[in-house]
């Protein structure tokens, strides 16, 4: 029996490809919303975290260079929070925290 | 520009942008006075919660945490007291907004800017429901620019 094409495993480049699309969808969609459990529950989220942890990489490059509500996602693809309960909410720090874990992690580069 | 599709009561005459655009803070900071922290149940949140809820009732709790009561929809200016403005469905609070001292009402919209507007009304309709309640506290001081949580 043959793998389903949408359970095909992606090659790099289609990862890359479909997040940045999913990436682009959710900003839009996410713009204007201020409730972080309603711009996770969006679609283009929920299907970035269905992308699980070869992901992650780009998530943190993503974070990295344009710092928004990724964090929900790292948490629940890692299941790790690497945020000090005393940077809770600032976006700045909490950006920081998770590109220092992904260093350490060997998922980031620079 | 902002979406009409999102926002339909938005006119050229209702309201301004005032700010520019910010992920460090969203409308619940902007209504308590902080630009530092962008507040959510399970993060930074002025209430202590068993399990993150993200409906208006918990965010009612958390600005009556604050000071504020209901105001029976009460958006007229009122010497002396601070209101918001709390708008929600039936799953999600959407949004809170701030009186200012001049009357108008300032909110920050999302990930995006902060605008002034002339009444609660004018934000709803569209993306964010539609007005829910108002809450008044006897004004402390101006805002604060990061209270603690």
């Amino acid at each position: 029996m043959s793998t389903p094409s949408a359970l095909a495993v992606p090659s790099p480049a289609d990862l890359h490809d479909r997040f940045r699309r999913l990436a682009s969808e959710w900003k839009a969609q996410s713009r204007y919303l201020s409730n972080t459990a309603q711009m996770a529950m969006l679609q283009p989220y929920q299907r970035i975290i269905g992308m699980g942890a070869p992901v992650v990489p780009l998530l943190l490059e993503e974070l990295q260079r344009e710092p928004d509500h990724w964090f929900w996602a790292l948490e629940a693809i890692t299941g790790e929070n690497p945020v000090p309960a005393a940077s809770a909410g600032r976006v700045p720090l909490m950006t920081q925290a998770w590109v220092e874990w992904g260093r350490k992690q060997g998922l980031l580069q620079t | 520009m902002i979406p009409p599709s999102d926002f339909p009561r938005l006119t050229p005459d209702n309201h301004h942008i005032s700010s520019p655009a910010s992920t460090d803070y969203n409308c619940i900071a902007w209504a308590a006075g902080d630009t530092a922290h962008w507040w959510q149940p399970g993060g930074h949140w002025p209430v202590p919660l068993d399990q993150p809820e993200y409906d208006l009732a918990t965010l009612a709790k958390m600005f009556t945490s604050l000071g504020f009561e209901d105001c029976a929809m009460s958006a007229d200016l009122e010497p002396g007291f601070d209101r918001v403005a709390l708008f929600g469905d039936s799953v999600y609070y959407t949004h809170a907004a701030r009186q200012l001292l001049n009357g108008k009402w300032t909110s920050k919209l999302g990930k995006a800017e902060d605008i002034e507007h002339d009444t609660p009304h004018d934000i709803a309709g569209g993306l964010y429901g539609e007005l829910a309640r108002i809450m008044k506290r006897p004004r402390l001081s101006q805002p604060s620019a990061s209270p603690a949580p």
